[in-house]
């Protein structure tokens, strides 16, 4: 083994056995991140399948950034909703604004404009001083970022139970809406495609933070929260949406 | 014809060209701040948002931006120029307005409606708007502060166009949301067509929006 990967001794087996071969360091490193739980719901992907995801109304359906429906009169709404559990769990505001610079990308990824965030959020007992600084952090982070770019928070739900205390669950959602004519996927799939990567300046601090989602939280897990998250990417929110 | 300016960040821009045009039926252009031109257009609104993602400090970046001194040539010929929250920001940091904008003092976010008072005669904004408004603030420093001098000056010479005042009209502690010296909410410069203000008018223009004395004060605009 030559790169520090988060995946199981398994999942490594399967990379060898699919490749026919031992993977570089990069390619373990992208393995890594497409294969871990952030980015394939590995965990969850048997009970998302049972969600219903057909219908006349459907016109992006899963596999794509966002799920976009038809809403009549020539308009789309697109709809997100992301877990941001582990890095909220030991960095509360980074980790949940974070959630929602990925959500509210997944929107403007299909060429609509962001409108609106919602977030369900569980904690342990409001008794507990951990539970109340994740509370305060969690809250502050997803209106912060709402603010910056200038898409309010408009619903939400909050759950206090001793049973969310070492593993508390941050989920946002985004909607926004699109001329169904107007409607952009990203996929470069024939050879010669051109793939252009957008965004604002980023530091090594998200280095490893999507397979971080992959690994169990533990009482040495706050070893892993980032030194200096940047997270402000209202100016690329603009650069997207000069129409 | 009206400008506003996008900043990379800028977030009510496309609200304030709502309100402009849509609604007052203006003449009015959305500009990338790189392709502004002053000579080009009569009035500048400098909307609110989060320029330049309020690295170092608020408003700091688009202050030293080419854009600026365009606006302040403008300034200097007399043609009305507005900054609305991050826009007074930008407007105190370029020194086109005195004092500056520091962090709340409850250190949090705020975002509700507020009333105003219109104290000061002598900006062109407020020639339409009677003694009171009602608009909405959304802003985490917004602050205003200046020495002591500097607000006797202010006194002096009737810059002190809006200020943060309760139900009844009265400048009290608890109508005050940000801390503000004075209460103050939007000043002008001497000659009266610069104005900064940290309230939204852009957000008070319709009825569905909860109320329209935003529109009192863009009327002037032309």
């Amino acid at each position: 083994m030559t790169a520090q990967v988060d995946l199981t001794a398994e999942e490594q087996k399967q990379v060898r056995q699919i490749l026919g071969r031992e993977p570089n360091e990069v390619e373990w490193g992208m393995i890594d991140i497409m294969w871990s739980e952030h980015c394939s719901y590995k965990s969850s992907r048997p009970h998302l399948a049972k969600l219903p995801t057909k219908g006349e109304r459907v016109l992006v359906g899963p596999g794509y950034d966002s799920g976009v429906v038809d809403i009549g009169k020539g308009w789309a709404a697109n709809f997100k909703v992301e877990t941001h559990n582990h890095p909220s769990a030991i960095e509360p505001y980074g980790g949940s604004a974070t959630g929602i610079g990925g959500i509210v990308r997944d929107i403007l990824a299909l060429g609509a404009y962001p409108v609106g965030f919602l977030d369900s959020l569980h904690f342990g007992s409001l008794n507990s001083p951990h539970s109340q600084w994740l509370f305060r952090y969690v809250v502050k982070g997803v209106a912060d970022y709402g603010n910056c770019i200038g898409v309010p928070t408009v619903a939400g739900e909050v759950q206090f139970d001793k049973s969310f205390e070492k593993n508390c669950l941050v989920n946002v959602a985004s909607f926004g809406f699109v001329r169904k004519d107007k409607i952009v996927q990203g996929y470069a799939k024939a050879p010669g495609d051109v793939l252009i990567l957008a965004g604002g300046s980023t530091g090594r601090d998200g280095v490893h933070g999507v397979t971080f989602a992959s690994r169990t939280l533990d009482e040495n897990s706050e070893m892993d929260r980032p030194k200096s998250p940047r997270w402000r990417q209202s100016s690329t929110n603009t650069n997207c949406h000069t129409r | 014809m009206i400008a506003v300016i996008r900043f990379p960040g800028s977030n009510c821009d496309m609200d304030m060209v709502h309100a402009l045009g849509d609604v007052l039926k203006r003449k009015v252009k959305l500009v990338w701040h790189r392709e502004f031109k002053g000579g080009e257009f009569d009035v500048v609104v400098l909307p609110g948002g989060f320029t330049y993602g309020d690295h170092l400090r608020a408003g700091i970046i688009a202050a030293f931006s080419p854009a600026m001194k365009e606006v302040r040539e403008m300034a200097k010929e007399g043609k009305p120029v507005l900054g609305v929250c991050n826009g007074f920001q930008i407007l105190t940091e370029t020194g086109m307005l005195p004092g500056s904008l520091l962090r709340n003092d409850g250190l949090n976010f705020v975002c509700k409606w507020i009333r105003l008072k219109k104290t000061g005669g002598r900006s062109l904004f407020a020639r339409k708007v009677e003694d009171f408004v009602s608009v909405p603030i959304a802003h985490n420093e917004g602050r205003y502060f200046i020495d002591e001098k500097g607000l006797r000056e202010l006194e002096q010479n009737d810059q002190i166009v809006f200020k943060y005042v309760d139900a009844g009209g009265n400048e009290t502690y608890e109508s005050n949301p940000n801390g503000s010296l004075s209460n103050i909410a939007g000043i002008c410069n001497p000659e009266g067509n610069v104005m900064g203000m940290m309230p939204h008018p852009e957000r008070a223009c319709e009825e569905i929006l909860g109320g329209k004395d935003g529109l009192k004060i863009l009327e002037v605009l032309k």
